[in-house]
């Protein structure tokens, strides 16, 4: 067997963040690649392993890295706790993988400013754990990989989940961000670009520049520490749930419930759906509406809770108890938890909540269409459910649909390829054809969102990455601008 | 190749990555609050802090190196042996659960598979554990030490050498813990029961040779042992050894077939005389200690109950729990010896951690496996805890009347 040689820059890099922060080993580079999604090589031509992967332990080390990357135009990937959908956790070249879980430290809680600074590599559920200590909370409580995600990974792509529909997507509870540039330079944005404030607000100084890093996947910077909006853990919170028997009336209640932003989260189950998830529903119940409520006083959620229980009313909903609702909300990680087998699979779509029937009827031909084809795939793993079938995470102002290709396999060769060649389509048409809009792009749906931007839009970026990252090595083949 | 047959288990991986850290707030609520604490779930990848260590970057690798990505190498050989096989990870694991309605991956196993592989390559296993196995081989146990001397933990206590229950004595009880061997035989005399052991014939069970990869050798023990205790009539083997007891249980029918004995680990035989009104333990010991759950005895073969139901039995004694415990106990870092041998450094780091969360709740932890006895004083001892270890039987026979 023969010595293996070293990565050119191990010993540059080693130096950098030290010899046990850096492999170059195959099988370890190997093992940084995946994540919950069928963006994997083989059936995958876009992305592949790093040539090495390196820990770095502080914002200085990374500046490091990348001014070395840039000396040497090595490609260089960002990656967090590696469990998205998108992919953009891994090279499509090679290079050097930057792992930033080492920077997992929950930094300051600043109560003045109420923000919680943190590490990108910090994992959302320490970061959590952290504040719940001080009974603090951050609004929107990340994603639905939460109990492993990292924030950084949560600000690449600007994602929904838990508490979204009051507190938005991540980037919307961003206060500011710390970030290295591709050419090594560190910035902070808002106040905190005031080399003397003491405080953290996004807004002031100058333009949002924390928006630029916020769902860019990477290619602008490597965020290395973000604040956050906090807020009093709410000591009251409640759930109702609502049965519907047409799903137009339960998405015209849900529609009204947003407009009054008072619910902080909901789910809507449909068809199938329901009869898996709630099986003591009345089984005329077509669709299923939970959602919650909190507040520190608890007049204010009762009255939230007696609007929103009119409204249902008002749309033809039967009220089910806040047991069921509970049951639904609560498990919205775990709904998305047993369904991550079929990640890869996930027919994941934003819109107007108003919208969203229209889009059902577009996700259910096309996964027919799919199941036609692939009639192994017609159902989800482990369940009765037809794949066609779906539920949808309510966002902030719109709802987020997610149908399922089922029953993947992944250990059969030929499904994994047939699955990723319908997922690719799939995305393509309705992203470029049907104006669906994606919040994770990664790899997996660069090709489709690029193709769907308006030419100057697409041209600005560019210009952009280049004015950012002159040798362009960073998070390359990401959003179209390499 | 041994591994082959875990591809699926492999591919079943959903990368989510639970088995690397999962903490989860009780906010909006997760269905998993906080079981392991925000130090996360693998106790290797805690140290060493790169993917390939975690139980998703094990299983990546896996079907990696069975599609032909990449081959073995003596780097990917001694990695195999890092994975302390504690099986945190499957404790935490959706994707076998969700699949086939089991309890999640079993990447203790498959990484037992891949040394197996190892080992028929001629790539491993690395030269400490290579050093131990050659100890085991010359003496019948992985100290060296003399065969004649096996059976002084039993001088003064005369033990027929045939009868229907067997008592184990395991090599480190054998050699490195009498008092716990001697005890085990008190409370089992104390509770009537009649117990014989097999003396100098009794040897190493095989447990190290099976998880080093060389399973060839493991079957040569088991058939050996088999045939002694057949041939001094055991009905049923009484282990206190958890290593030892998971191979009984657990291996031993696949390397020679069905045995002709049952096998139950101490804390299970007590236990049950307990219940049946025969051990009593009416004697008052007036200390606060904490139990920790050995991981062969715990998480892979779900004896939790058991140990408790007995301390909780003691007069006066005040069993507290630690933050971790049970099926998301932190490992002691042994390893089955494997890591103490062959990477003491990261054997110790865990030691160490364990020794301070227990430390965080008593001064006295009991446990049922000489491993962890073992190194859970070593972690204490590192950082001049006051914490001092005991085995179940020992503090068992304390509060015999």
């Amino acid at each position: 067997m023969k010595v293996k040689e070293r990565h050119p820059l191990y010993q540059g890099l080693a130096n950098i963040v030290g010899a046990g922060h850096v492999t170059d080993d195959d099988f370890a580079c190997w093992a940084t690649i995946g994540g919950i999604g069928i963006e994997v090589p083989p059936e995958s031509q876009l992305v592949g392993p790093p040539d090495i992967v390196v820990r770095p332990q502080s914002t200085e080390q990374v500046s490091r890295v990348m001014k070395l990357a840039q000396r040497t135009s090595t490609p260089v990937t960002v990656a967090g706790a590696k469990s998205g959908i998108g992919g953009g956790h891994m090279p499509s070249e090679g290079g050097i993988l930057l792992d930033m879980l080492d920077m997992d430290k929950v930094l300051d809680i600043d109560e003045d400013s109420m923000v919680v600074w943190t590490q990108a590599g910090c994992t959302w559920s320490k970061m959590l754990t952290e504040l719940e200590r001080k009974g603090l909370t951050t609004g929107f409580l990340g994603p639905c990989g939460n109990l492993s995600a990292a924030v950084g990974g949560g600000i690449a792509l600007n994602s929904f989940g838990v508490n979204t529909p009051k507190y938005g997507h991540t980037g919307e509870c961003v206060a500011s961000l710390e970030v290295v540039l591709p050419t090594g330079e560190v910035i902070r944005t808002g106040t905190r670009s005031n080399q003397n404030a003491n405080f953290t607000y996004r807004y002031l100084q100058g333009p949002d520049m924390a928006g630029l890093f916020i769902g860019g996947s990477g290619v602008f910077g490597v965020v290395t520490e973000a604040a956050f909006r906090i807020y009093d853990i709410p000591k009251y919170i409640e759930f109702t749930g609502f049965a519907f028997k047409s799903i137009e009336a339960a998405l015209e209640a849900m529609y009204r419930m947003q407009r009054r932003r008072y619910v902080i989260d909901g789910m809507m189950l449909v068809g199938e759906t329901v009869k898996m998830m709630v099986p003591q529903a009345d089984p005329e119940t077509i669709a299923l509406l939970a959602v919650a409520f909190d507040d520190n006083d608890e007049r204010i959620v009762k009255i939230q809770k007696e609007v929103c229980d009119e409204i249902a009313l008002q749309c033809g909903g039967q009220d089910c108890g806040p047991e069921i609702a509970q049951l639904v909300v609560s498990n919205k990680w775990g709904l998305a938890t047993t369904m991550s087998m079929s990640y890869g699979n996930a027919m994941e779509c934003v819109v107007p909540t108003s919208t969203m029937n229209a889009l059902r009827g577009r996700v259910k031909a096309c996964l027919e269409h799919a199941a036609a084809h692939a009639p192994d795939l017609a159902r989800v793993p482990h369940t009765d459910m037809p794949s066609n079938q779906c539920f949808a995470l309510v966002s902030q102002q719109a709802m987020v649909l997610v149908g399922y290709l089922g029953n993947f396999t992944p250990w059969d060769k030929k499904l994994r390829q047939k699955c990723y060649q319908i997922d690719r389509d799939f995305q393509y048409w309705r992203i470029k054809e049907l104006g669906d809009c994606v919040y994770w792009i990664g790899h997996r749906g660069t090709e489709a969102v690029v193709a769907s931007w308006h030419p100057a839009y697409h041209e600005f970026l560019k210009k952009l990455k280049r004015t950012v990252d002159p040798n362009l090595i960073l998070n390359r083949g990401i959003l179209g601008l390499t | 190749m041994a591994l082959e047959k875990y591809y699926p288990d492999a591919r079943n991986c959903m990368r989510c990555g639970y088995c690397r850290d999962i903490v989860a707030p009780g906010s909006m609520g997760s269905p998993i609050r906080d079981p392991f604490g925000i130090d996360g779930v693998c106790p290797v990848y805690h140290e060493k802090r790169f993917d390939h260590y975690t139980a998703r970057g094990r299983m990546q690798i896996v079907w990696g190196l069975l599609d032909g990505f990449f081959d073995y190498s003596p780097a990917l050989a001694e990695h195999a042996y890092t994975c302390c096989g504690c099986s945190a990870c499957t404790a935490v694991c959706w994707a076998d659960a969700e699949k086939r309605g089991e309890e999640g991956i079993k990447t203790a196993r498959i990484m037992r598979a891949m040394r197996q592989d190892v080992v028929d390559m001629g790539l491993g296993p690395p030269e400490p554990l290579k050093a131990r196995d050659a100890l085991i081989d010359a003496q019948g146990n992985p100290f060296g030490k003399p065969k004649a001397e096996r059976s002084n933990w039993a001088k003064g206590l005369p033990l027929p050498q045939k009868g229907e229950l067997v008592f184990w004595a395991g090599c480190y009880a054998a050699y490195e813990y009498p008092e716990v061997a001697q005890a085990v035989v008190k409370v089992l005399r104390a509770a009537g029961s009649d117990v014989a052991c097999l003396g100098d014939k009794e040897g190493c069970c095989g447990m190290l040779e099976l998880w080093d990869g060389n399973r060839a050798k493991a079957k040569e023990r088991a058939e050996s042992n088999v045939k002694a205790l057949a041939e001094a009539g055991a009905k049923r083997l009484v282990v206190s050894c958890a290593e030892c007891y998971d191979i009984f249980k657990n291996d031993y029918a696949e390397l020679v077939g069905a045995l002709p004995f049952d096998v139950v680990h101490t804390s299970q035989l007590f236990a049950q005389l307990l219940d049946e009104g025969k051990l009593k333990l009416g004697k008052p010991v007036n200390k606060k200690v904490t139990y920790h759950d050995a991981c062969y005895l715990s998480r892979h073969n779900g004896i939790y109950e058991e140990p408790r139901k007995l301390l909780s039995s003691i007069p006066g004694l005040e069993l507290v729990e630690t933050r971790r415990k049970e099926k998301y106990a932190l490992c002691c870092g042994s390893g089955a010896d494997m890591l103490t041998t062959a990477f003491p450094d990261v054997g110790l780091a865990i030691a160490k951690r364990r020794a301070e969360e227990l430390k965080e709740v008593a001064d006295i932890v009991v446990t049922g496996c000489p491993r962890c006895l073992r190194n859970i004083a070593e972690g204490a001892k590192a950082q001049s805890l006051d914490l001092t270890a005991r085995d179940l039987a020992v503090v068992l026979a304390e509060a015999l009347p």
